[in-house]
Formats: C-alpha cells, structure tokens, sequence
C-alpha cells in the first residue's frame, strides 16, 4: 500500500525534471524497503523525501505510516492525526492547485497506471485515475483513516469517514470503490445498519456484474432459482410472523409454547447475535483482502484473492447471509447459507461456518450451532480461538446457561490479553483484539447473574465502542438499579426498604426498652458492610449511583431520540432484567396512593390493537407484490422490528427513569416520565402499569392525592373488586418468537431444553396479581392517609387475602388496626406476620442515634 | 400533615428574622436540620428563604442573604433541584427579570445561575418553564466564554440535554465539546459525555473522543479478567446431573476450576443439595460442554435423575486430596445455601460422610447465626429431627449438664440424636428467633414441646439473648404445664437453679394470667424446696415467696425491699400489699420512698392499679 503511495508522490512532482527524478527514486527506495518491511530505513528515505518535498500530503502520509510500524503499531491514535492533518493539507493543495493543475491531471493519471502496472500488484489501495493528486492523496488517506478506526473498533466513527466516500463512489476507481465498498461493510453491519450494508450490497451486485441471479447462474440453473425467489417472498409473511412478538397476543396456547424462552432470554438472544455476527464480522476482516493498511498481513494472503471480482462473487452471498441474519430472516439466510456451502467450497470456509452456526443459534438450534463454531476455528490460532470462545459463549447464554458462558467468555478475554503481549504488535492485532466486544457479552452475562458491579466494569468497557447504542446505557442503568437492590450503593435521599424490622433492646428487666430503628437513623446494615467490603473494595469501584443512573437513562433517551430522527436503526432490542421486580415492588411499597370513585376500568386501552394493525398491513404489503425484492421486503419487516425493539427500549428507559427519578427524591421529574410514558401510543400493559403506580406515588409526593388517585382507579371497576391490572399474556408479549421449524432439528430435545430455561428465568414483572395486590396495598394507603379508615381496612383485607405472606400487606393491615382501635386483631397479625429482628443494643447505634 | 406545615413554615420564618451576625450559624444548622424530614421539609425551607427575599424588608440584612444564599447552594447540588425549586415556586408567578434579580441579590456564580435555569426549565408550569429556559439561555453565551464555571461533569450532562431540548445544540456543538476539553473530568466517568457528540472527521473532537483504550501498551483488562467471577456450582448446575455421570467427566468439568478452595467446594455442595432433585437431564448439554472445552466425544452418557453423591466426592477427593472438609463444612453459610427437604439433608450428610470420617462439626452450624440464616434455619429444622444414624449433635461440648432430674427424660422420644440437650443449637435458635425468624422456628419447636417440653425448657433456660423472645414463649407454653402437673414438679429445682430470672419471669406470668397465682408458686417453691440462690440480688421473689410461707419475718424484711425493686411497679404495689397485710413492710414508708425514688411514674403506675384501694384488697 504504502508503494503505491509512493508511486503516487513520484508522479505527482511534474514542474521540474530534475527534482522528479530525484524523488522518484528515493520514493521508489521507499517503497521497496517498505514492502521488505524495512522501516527504519523507509523513515529514513522519506525524510530525505520531505526535505526536498516539504508539506506533501502523500510523504506525510508514507511516514506516517512507515513510522507506525516502525514502532511496531504502537499508536495507531498518533498515526490517524498525522493523517488528519495531511488530509487538511492535502485539501489545502486541492483548492489552491484547482485551478492551473486542470492540463496536468491526464498524464498524472496515465503515469499512475504506469506505476501501478509495473509491478505493485498486491497494492491493495489504490489509483484514482481521475482525481486532482491532492484528493486522490486525501482519499487514500481517509481510506487509511477509516481501516485504522476500523481495526481500533471505532465504528461509528469508522461509518462517518466512509459514508461520504460510498456517497459519492462513482467516479472513484473500481478497486478503490470495492475497497471502500467492503470496509464500509463491515463497518455497517458491526454499526447494526441493516440499511446502509444493503445499499451497499446492491452497489457491489450493480457495479461489479456479481448479482444475485449472475451468483446463481454459476451454479445452476436460473429458472430454479426464479422459482426460488418466489417461494422466498411468499414465505416471508409466516416468517414474520413468528419473529414478531407482538403476534403472541392471538395465538394459540400450541404457538405459544412455541416461543417460550422467556423474554430475557431471548431478547438477550438478539443482543447476543448482535454481537455474534460483529465478532464473526471483524474476524473475518483480519483474513480479508480487503483491509488494506494491514499490508504485513496481507502479503501473507494469496495474491489472486486480493481484489478480484471472482472472489468478490464467493464473498457476496456471505454478505448476504450477514444481512438476512441481521435483519432475522432466517429462513431465507438458511436457504443462502445452503446455497453458499456448496459455491463456496473450500474458500473461506471458516467464515462460512460461523455464519451458518450463527444461523443455528439464532434459529435455536444450539447443538449444532456448536459443533460448527467448533469446526470454524479448525487453524487454532489466538484469533479465531477469540471468535470461537466467544461464540461458544454466547451460544450458552442463549440456552439460559449463564454461568457456564462465562468460561467461555474469561477464556475470550485470556486469548485477547496474551494477544496483546505478542511481539511486534501489528495492525491485525487491535482488530484481533476483541476485548471491547466482549466485554459487552460479559457485562449482558454479568448482569443476567446477578453481579451488577462486575457487569458495570464490563459495560464501561465497552461503551468505549457501544457509546452510540441506547441499549448499552439502558444496561448501565440497570446495574446501578440491581446494585441498589442488592444494597451496594450507598444510600441516596431515601434509603432502601427492607423486608423486616430491626429493634435494639435497650435495658434490661422492668427497664426494658425497645427502639425501632427509623430511616434516617439507620444503622448500617452489617449485611451490606460486609457485601461493600468484599465487592466494592475488591474492584475498582465503578461509581455507580442513582444520580449516575439518571445520567445513563438520559444519554438512552437521547440516542433513541437521534434514532427516531434519521431511520430506525440498531437492532438491539430490550431485556429487562429482574430489577423491574424490584421497581414495582417498590414502589408499592413505598407509594401511597388514592383511588377516586371506582372509574371504568380500561384494560383495552393499551395500543396493542394499533399494533397488531399496523403490523397486519405490512404484512398485506408484503405478502403483494414484491415478488421480486426479497431484500425490500426483509428490510421492511427489519425497520419495525427495530421500530418495536426501540419502543421496548424507550419504554424500560422511561419506566426505569421515573423511578429512578422517585428514587432520587425528584418527583417532578418522576411524573413527567412516567406521564410521558404513558402517552407513548403502543404502550405496553405492564409498563403502563408501572407508569400508573410511579405517577400515583409522584403525585402523591407532590401533595395532589385527588390526581393520584386518578392514575390507581384506572384499575378498579365498580365497587372492591379489581381486575388484573395486565395479564401473563402482556408479560408474554416481551418475549421474541424464535423460528423454530422443526424439519430438522431434534426437536423433542430442542422443546425440553427451552422449557426448562424458561422456568429459570424469572419474569421481568411482576406477576400479574402481585401486581394486584401492590394495587390493594396502594388504595389502602391512600384511602389511609385521607382518613377513609374504613375503606383502607377494606381494601387492606383484600390485599391479605390475596397475599398473605407479604409483609408490606401485613404492616398495613396492622397500622389500620391500630387506627381503629383493634389491638387484639393487630397483636395476632403481628404475631402471625411481623418478622422483628431483635438487636442488643450497641454502641454504634448509640452514636448514630 | 396541614398543621405540621404551617407550624414548620412559622418557624422556619421566626428563624429568618431574628436573625443576627450571633446566630446565623446556628440558624442555618437550624435549617439545614429541617431539610432532613424530606421532600416536604426542604420545600418549606427554601420556600419559606424565597419568600422572605421577595417580600422581605430586610434584604438588605447580609446575614439573611448569607444564610439564603448557602441553603440554595445546598439545594442546588442536590439530585432533585428540579423538584425543590419548582415546588418551592409554584405559587409565585415569576415576573421578568425576577431570576436576575435573584442571582444578583444573591450573588450566585454562573454555575449556580445555570443550575437554577436548568431546575426551572424543567417545571410543568409552562410560565416558570419558559422563565428558567430563557434564563439559562442567557447564560450559554457566557458559560461557553468561561468553561471553567463549570461545577461538575452531571451539570455538563444537563447543559447539554438542555441544549438538545431547546433546539440550540446544533449551534452551540462546537462551543460544547471545546468546553469539555477545557475542563478538567476529574470524575470517573466522562464517557457519559462524550458519547453524546457526534462523529464529524476533521472537528477538533473527533480525536479527542477517540477511545484511550489502546493508548498504552499495558491496560487494565488483565486486571479485571483475573477478577472474572465463574461460580463452578452454578455451572454444575447449567451442566446437570450429568456431571456425575463417573469420575472421569465430573472430574474433566470440575478440572477447569482448579485450583479449589473451601468456599467453592461447600458451594458446590450447597447446590448440589438445593438441586438435588427437579434438574431436567439433558446429557447433550454434557457431552456438547466437554467437546467445546476439551475436545471429548462422549457417547454414553448414563441417564441420572439426581446427582451421583459418590462420584462428586470421589472426583473431588481426587482432584484435591488435601481438601479440609470441616472447613468446607464452615463455609456453608453463604448466598443461597438452602435445604428444600429431608432428602436434600440425607444428601448432604451422606456426602460428608463420604468425603471425611470425622463428625460433622456441629461448631460450623450452631455456633453463631449465619449471614444466610434462612439457609442454617433451613438445615437445622432437619438436623434436629434426624435419626441419630444421619445426624447426632451427641458430640456437642456443651451438652445439657446431666442431673437426675433429666433421668428419664432424656429417653422420651425426640431425644435419640440428643438435639434438645446441645445447648448451642439452642443458643443458635434463640438468636434466629430473634433476628426475624421466630415464625419458622415455632414450627421447629413444635415437635420436642408436645414430646419432650422439659428438656426443651430445661436446656432453653441456659440461653441468654438480648430479648430472651424464645425462651419467654417455652416458659409460658411449658411452666404451667409443671405447675399443673404434679409429677414434672422435679423439673423445677433445676430450671431454678439453671436460670431463677427466667422463672421469676415465668412467675410474672402466671400472677397475671391467674388470679390464685401466688398460693401456686408458693406451693411449688416449697414443694420444690428451692435453695437460695447463691445471688441474692435475683432470686429474691422466690425467696420472699418462701420466706412469707414460713413466717420469716427476719429473712423477709430484709430483703423485701430489693424484690421489690427488681418487679415491675404493679406487681410490686400488689406484693407489697400483701406483705404489709403479713406485717412485714411498713407499706406507708415503702410507698413514700418509692415515690421519692421513681416519681412521676411509680405515680402513675399506682393511680392506674386502683391506688391504695387495691392495698388493703
């Protein structure tokens, strides 16, 4: 690469004989000693180069390069602002030599093709025959740019240098443009932008003859393939259908059983192949041609593999694959993936492979997934043993093994550290590097193992390259909400509600005197002391806390609402984890709300119709007349699965920010959250639920009990009784279908084994009638606080009768007894439910009292 | 709620009044104190400090704007301004100019104008909204000129979501991110900020916002790694019963764990035990596991519905001879340690006895309270009941010391693993009962009160606690039971020498529930022939007791008065009375020193029994 610089800046010097002759051989000496890897010397010659040719872009460019790898790729951030800034200058020239440089740019451009024919076959960048010099320096340099960025894992950075160059791709020159073409590939598809990998895609398919039906061709014959097309668009709609969850609503108990990972799982399972195929995506990159500053890499790779449309035509129908499997198409991927294996035989297989086991695992069918990650990685070298560990372990988390992909993922990372400590680092090595990628998954898996302060390290590592995605600081968010479950922050305005009471026994015999323990005089918990001393002391502590949660919820929000604006892209979707308990259980605790004169209840009101509508005519759309696009049609259903996923996004954040919001002792803010929430239109029952119950107990902070009381008596028909504020279906409705098709897997084994984690993994909400029930205990406080004893004690009862064993049920009950005067009744409650913690009194407490 | 407001909000205002130069401070700290009752107190605060500026006369008091002026930095720097500051304003229309002419009475930095606007920005009142809004608005310009203002990386975070809000980030971007550079993040996580920015080749930021992460040759990764978690137990789980399927897997998965310290090995055996039924089998997921770590095609699997105990623990003792299996025994008091049933406890033991030959160390399970108490509660339930062969705490250094008394006893039924004579299972389960349990260890309790209530009682008696809640409800289920029946009377002498304060107690009961309480315990006593206890400070209503039965005038007067002293009140009063009608208290003497002595609440609780009506009963 760096030689065809050179041979750039040799004819780029035309004003003057001598100097060109000059400088033409000095940078053809560089360019030799580069290509023999002889950089100390390159630099050297360069810097005679500079002196007779100062400012030149391209020299700038050729030493920075030559000298980044003389220090053995030690800052690639150094070499990208040399580059920048040669870029500036090089546009500088541009401008400036506009003008008078017009006459030259033909033989410029002939003496470019002369260099290049004469031996740099292996250049992988690049000659722009028709480009002023200065912008066909700028140009390599960005593509240089936008590799390094690449390899750094700076996507969207690595998007934003590229897009503007496949805008305007025309007039560049083809291997130019297919390099371009091929990072800006793999640089949307880890960015998730199904959109963007498609047009590029259908570039590719245009500009370089490999299309589709010419890709058939090869292999067989193309009315087969017609009629395969055909059977591909009519099959879509089912195909949907089964993706979509918001179809759970109507089917039948059979389906339903069909999709029952439980929704953590399985919108965890989008996650995971998100970041699957990313890890597949750049480990592909390090074998492909197309990489083009990893020149010492490349010259291990076969010549003929480099830029030929030939191997362009193998690589197509993986990229398609990628995309279909983005998008979850998977039907129509399996049928590629077929039809890939037997093209691409023996040509990068390994890539292949580790499609098709994405596909498997996507499709649920882990064994098999298995068996061909293994198979993938049969070369055994630390790159592909990142991938393979890192696949392995995300095909356990899928299965609802937890625990055991966390081997898999700490042996990820082992082979990513001993990447680092070998020597001479090369550029391969920081896209080998997965680390950042991975410790995405072991954050997801953290958090799903209940260990938020590790996950919250793993989460901020990797939001050195996730920065963009809603979801990773919906995640974050999640871990300071599970660590204050757990006790592990330090209390913020409102201290943390704890299911028993601690007296401290002060004296003794007929002196005897018992002290409740208060809020605000709270004694630590030795509990929690000893938790903080273990975990929070045994790693860096990642400052979690409320406030910082809000900060997180905030940037979700933002970059939810910068998606709204361009198209919906991102394909994560939501999983949320079992905090969301603990948000309502909260809250019914701590809420004291109203109920007004038992209003209509509006279990309908919820936007699912206007859900399963739109959803229906998409499908009609479908199903008509794009027998030709099976593309079109995948992306149409991939913009509202990203749309729906980004809906569950908003919602989890608006939910978990009203809470935290309450938590933070911010009402105000609590009830414009949970009110805005609750005028999304497809608001989904459960949320809406929890968005009702926030706003009651905001507003009743806010002293406006009538308002509050206005939000509970949504769910109370007509006198007592009360419905289910939401039904397991609607908890269901957040639980992804998976396609599962049984022609071939071991189906029997299959079904056992998604049953089973089902039943492992707890329910993101509440169920339905606890939710109930912090309904009863909610009216019973509200009707408490207005002086309505009666109706309290009423509603109170019902809540005992619903939930006996709930303490918070049993503390109010008692309270209202005591109002009333029953002592006997309220003794016996207690007696039967209180679980008081008798403690000596010691000298702590005394200090902290 | 409505009284308690008005009366804060009149004292928070007599509190801004008087104020001097002598006693702003304690004013403030005054204030500052109130700010602790929540939400509702620090509104009134700082509604009560907004007030008085705005119709105040004496703004001009520097002490006032002083004081003011530290209570709104205090808000301020607080997670909910937003609310603070809207509620405290909700009843005041906000005229124009009125947020300048605030900060300027006040003399709040740019930062705290800023944070003031963006509170208020944020209101519902769509008047107050568009005051703050257009005040921060004001203040852009400025904070940009002199990024330094800036308190924290939280207020950038908010500036920018609220020039996102206002449509205006657009124009101030670069401004924004030339700011961020400026200021030093001393905070750990400016990450939160830079994400926000967008991505444009050639503006200053890009490269600033360029992950570090690669910038130098060592990082912090390997540090994290090595502090991965893996829990082998939950692993175990994930895998299945399959794991035990012979030696030879279970020691090619547990291989991977190695080295194993006690922790992790009385984890496993926790969820071994937890899970030792119910886990689907699955041996794929076994065999697939192996191939993927090791390599190993398994074919024959054999089909097990629980784990193999054997095959654990020899693959254990294998991997790690030198294991100290009372120490893994120490550690089963950890997250999630539970025993679901008796299977699961057999379990357990049949393992430990597999693993180790020496008797389980009951110091592991019954000498203190375990962090996961349900889980020891959990094994105790089925300790205490199984048959000796299993489980037998007959080695326990502190046994019920043996007395004739227990002759007999200690063959009823229930007795057979000696569980009811380990005085520090008892000691343990009195603690439980205190810390939250008492519900669980009733049923516990259930079985040796109908079987063996005196050994129960007898061993309790031995067990001091901060509230003595168990032992109080043995001795009021089981001390009537002795009372009643003639032939458990021989119980008693022990259980008075073992605890007299806990039978004084018991006595107490009964004078209270039954009206001929005293003749009861006065026949017991001399039944009994109770010694003296060698402490006469405690034992002295026996003491009384007996000595009122046989005319010990001597005995009795002089140590009447200490009993007198150590019963409550009512009681006192009562026995008093009687001992006066027995001439031995001069009860007009007695009365006048008690009320010298306690006052107001001997008073009240004389007034309440009847006064001296009830004396001469």
């Amino acid at each position: 690469m760096d030689s065809r610089d050179s041979s750039v800046s040799l004819d780029t010097l035309p004003d003057d004989d001598g100097v060109v002759s000059v400088t033409a051989s000095l940078a053809k000496e560089a360019s030799v000693l580069f290509q023999s890897e002889k950089f100390v010397e390159c630099v050297q010659v360069l810097n005679q180069l500079m002196e007779k040719k100062q400012d030149d872009p391209k020299i700038l460019h050729n030493m920075a390069l030559a000298e980044f790898f003389r220090d053995g790729c030690s800052d690639p951030k150094k070499l990208i602002e040399i580059l920048v800034n040669a870029k500036k200058k090089s546009e500088d020239l541009a401008r400036a030599s506009r003008d008078h440089m017009d006459p030259m740019t033909q033989t410029t451009s002939k003496a470019i093709s002369g260099a290049k024919g004469n031996g740099l076959p292996n250049n992988a960048v690049v000659v722009f025959a028709d480009e002023f010099d200065p912008s066909v320096a700028a140009l390599n340099i960005v593509c240089v740019v936008a590799t390094i960025l690449f390899h750094l894992h700076e996507y969207p950075k690595a998007l934003s240098v590229l897009e503007p160059l496949f805008e305007n791709i025309e007039p560049t020159d083809e291997t130019t443009a297919l390099h371009v073409c091929l990072l800006l590939l793999d640089a949307a598809f880890v960015s998730q932008d199904a959109f963007k990998f498609s047009d590029v895609i259908n570039y590719l398919e245009k500009a370089f003859g490999v299309s589709y039906m010419h890709h058939q061709a090869d292999s067989g014959s193309t009315a087969q393939q017609a009629s395969n097309l055909v059977a591909k668009s009519a099959s879509i709609p089912n195909n949907s259908s089964t993706c979509d969850d918001l179809k759970s609503e109507g089917m039948t108990s059979g389906n339903v059983s069909d999709g029952s990972l439980s929704r953590t799982l399985s919108d965890e399972t989008i996650e995971y192949e998100t970041l699957l195929s990313t890890l597949d995506m750049s480990g592909q990159n390090i074998s492909r041609p197309s990489n083009l500053p990893s020149s010492n890499d490349l010259r291990r790779v076969p010549t003929e593999r480099s830029t030929s449309t030939i191997n362009l035509k193998l690589q197509l129908p993986l990229f398609k694959i990628q995309l279909l499997i983005l998008t979850r198409n998977l039907k129509a991927a399996k049928r590629e993936v077929k039809l890939a294996m037997n093209i691409a035989r023996g040509v990068d297989s390994a890539r292949t492979l580790l499609l098709k086991s994405q596909l498997e695992c996507a499709r649920g069918n882990y064994p098999k997934a298995l068996k061909l990650v293994r198979a993938s990685s049969s070369q055994g070298d630390v790159g592909s043993s990142i991938i393979m560990n890192n696949n392995m372990g995300c095909i356990y988390y899928q299965q609802g093994m937890h625990n055991t992909s966390s081997i898999f993922f700490h042996e990820a990372l082992s082979n990513c550290s001993s990447l680092w400590k070998e020597k001479p680092r090369k550029v391969s090595t920081f896209s080998q590097d997965k680390s950042l990628l991975i410790s995405y998954n072991c954050g997801v898996q953290y958090l799903a193992c209940g260990k938020p302060l590790l996950a919250a390290h793993f989460f901020l590592k990797a939001s050195l390259v996730f920065y963009n995605r809603p979801l990773l600081w919906l995640r974050l968010a999640e871990c300071c909400l599970m660590a204050l479950e757990k006790g592990l922050l330090k209390s913020t305005e409102t201290s943390i509600r704890e299911s028993e009471f601690k007296v401290q026994v002060i004296g003794q015999g007929k002196w005897r005197h018992l002290a409740a323990e208060t809020g605000s005089l709270k004694s630590e918990n030795e509990n929690s002391d000893e938790r903080d001393n273990s975990l929070l002391h045994s790693i860096i502590k990642p400052g979690l806390s409320m406030s910082f949660a809000r900060q997180c919820l905030l940037n979700a929000l933002h970059l939810l609402g910068s998606y709204g604006l361009k198209h919906v892209k991102c394909g994560l979707s939501t999983r949320f984890s079992p905090e969301e308990n603990e948000l309502s259980e909260e809250a019914s605790s701590k809420a004291s709300q109203k109920n007004l004169d038992s209003s209509e209840p509006k279990p309908k009101d919820m936007a699912s119709s206007g859900q399963v509508s739109a959803n229906g005519d998409a499908k009609e759309l479908k199903g008509g007349s794009y027998v030709n696009s099976a593309a079109t049609n995948t992306l149409a259903e991939y913009e509202e699965i990203c749309r729906l996923e980004n809906l569950k996004i908003k919602q989890a954040t608006l939910i978990d920010l009203a809470f935290v919001e309450l938590e933070l002792g911010n009402p105000l803010k609590a009830l414009a959250r949970a009110l805005s929430l609750l005028n999304l239109p497809e608001c989904s029952r459960a949320y809406s639920f929890l968005g009702h119950i926030y706003a009651a107990e905001a507003l009743c902070l806010l002293d406006r009990p009538k308002e509050a009381a206005e939000h509970l008596s949504h769910y109370v028909s007509s006198g007592m009784t009360m419905e289910l504020p939401y039904t397991e279906e609607d908890c269901r409705q957040w639980q992804v279908k998976k396609t599962m098709d049984a022609e071939d897997m071991n189906t029997p084994q299959m079904a056992a084994r998604t049953q089973g984690s089902e039943v492992q993994q707890d329910n993101v909400f509440l169920r339905p009638e606890e939710a109930r029930q912090a309904l009863y205990v909610n009216l019973a406080s509200m009707y408490a606080m207005q002086g309505d004893l009666e109706q309290a004690s009423r509603f109170a009862t019902q809540a005992l009768g619903v939930a006996p064993k709930s303490q918070e049920v049993a503390v109010m009950a008692v309270y209202l007894d005591l109002k009333l005067g029953n002592t006997q009744e309220a003794l016996i409650k207690l007696k039967r439910f209180c679980r008081v913690r008798f403690l000596p009194f010691s000298s702590r407490s005394k200090v902290s009292s | 709620m409505q009284l308690f407001s008005s009366t804060v909000a009149g004292h928070i205002r007599s509190l801004l009044q008087g104020l001097t130069d002598s006693n702003s401070d304690y004013v403030l700290q005054e204030l500052l104190q109130l700010t602790e009752c929540g939400l509702q107190g620090s509104i009134l605060v700082l509604q009560s400090c907004l007030d008085h500026i705005n119709y105040g006369e004496d703004v001009k008091n520097g002490q006032v704007l002083l004081v003011v002026r530290s209570i709104f930095r205090f808000f301020l720097d607080k997670p909910n301004s937003t609310t603070l500051f809207c509620q405290s304003l909700r009843n005041v229309t906000i005229r124009e100019g009125f947020l300048d002419d605030l900060s300027n009475a006040l003399h709040l930095s740019l930062s705290e104008k800023f944070a003031v606007g963006l509170a208020l920005s944020e209101s519902d009142n769509p008047g107050t909204k568009l005051s703050g809004t257009n005040f921060c608005a004001s203040q852009v310009e400025r904070l940009f000129a002199n990024p330094s203002a800036i308190g924290s990386t939280e207020q950038i975070h908010n500036i920018f979501m609220f020039l996102h809000r206002s449509g205006a980030l657009s124009k101030h971007v670069d401004m924004f991110s030339d700011m961020l550079s400026l200021v030093q993040l001393k905070e750990s996580i400016p990450i939160v900020m830079t994400s926000l920015l967008p991505d444009v080749l050639n503006d200053s930021n890009f490269l600033r916002t360029m992950n570090s992460f690669y910038d130098s040759d060592e990082n912090d990764f390997d540090a994290i790694v090595a502090r991965m978690e893996i829990s082998v137990s939950d692993v175990m789980m994930e895998l299945g019963y399959g794991c035990t399927s012979d030696t030879s897997k279970c020691k090619e998965v547990l291989s991977i764990f190695l080295p194993f310290t006690e922790v992790t090995l009385a984890r496993i055996l926790g969820t071994v035990v937890c899970t030792h039924t119910g886990l689907e089998d699955n041996t794929t997921t076994l065999s697939s596991f192996l191939l993927a770590i090791a390599g190993t095609h398994i074919s024959d699997l054999r089909l097990l519905c629980s784990w193999d105990a054997g095959v654990l623990v020899n693959s254990i003792k294998q991997l790690s001879p030198e294991t100290n299996w009372i120490g893994v025994m120490e550690n089963l008091d950890h997250e999630g340690f539970y025993i679901p049933n008796k299977d699961a406890f057999t379990l357990l033991m049949t393992m430990y006895k597999l693993a180790c030959q020496d008797s389980f160390p009951l110091h592991a399970i019954c000498g203190s309270v375990w962090k996961n108490s349900e889980g020891q509660l959990s094994f105790l339930k089925y300790a205490v009941s199984a048959p000796p062969d299993l489980f037998t705490f007959s080695h326990s250094v502190r046994l019920l010391p043996y007395a004739d008394v227990l002759h007999g006893l200690i063959f009823q039924p229930g007795q057979s693993n000696y569980a009811w004579l380990c005085l520090d299972l008892l000691d343990v389960i009195c603690q439980l009962a205190e810390r939250g349990h008492a519900a669980a260890i009733r049923s516990v309790l259930e079985y040796p009160l109908k079987h063996c209530p005196e050994v129960l009682l007898l061993g309790i008696a031995e067990i001091q606690t901060p509230y003595n809640l168990l032992q109080r409800e043995v001795l009021s289920t089981v001390l009537p039971m002795i009372i009643a029946d003639a032939s458990r009377k021989k119980v008693f002498l022990q259980l008075w020498n073992a605890n007299y304060y806990l039978v004084l107690c018991g006595f107490m009961d009964v004078l209270v529930s039954d009206s001929d309480g005293i003749d009861k315990i006065l026949d017991i006593c001399q039944e009994t022939k109770v010694q003296l206890p060698t402490n006469p400070a405690v034992g002295l209503l026996v003491q009384y007791l007996l000595q009122a039965t046989t005319w010990n005038y001597l005995t009795c007067a002089i140590i009447l008065n200490s009993v007198l002293d150590k019963i409550p009140f009512s009681y006192a009063i009562k026995l008093a009375a009687v001992a006066s009608q027995k001439e031995l208290l001069d009860l007009e003497k007695w009365l006048s020193d008690s009320l010298v002595t306690n006052k107001g609440s001997f008073f009240e609780v004389f007034m309440l029994n009847g006064g001296l009506s009830m004396l001469f009963l």
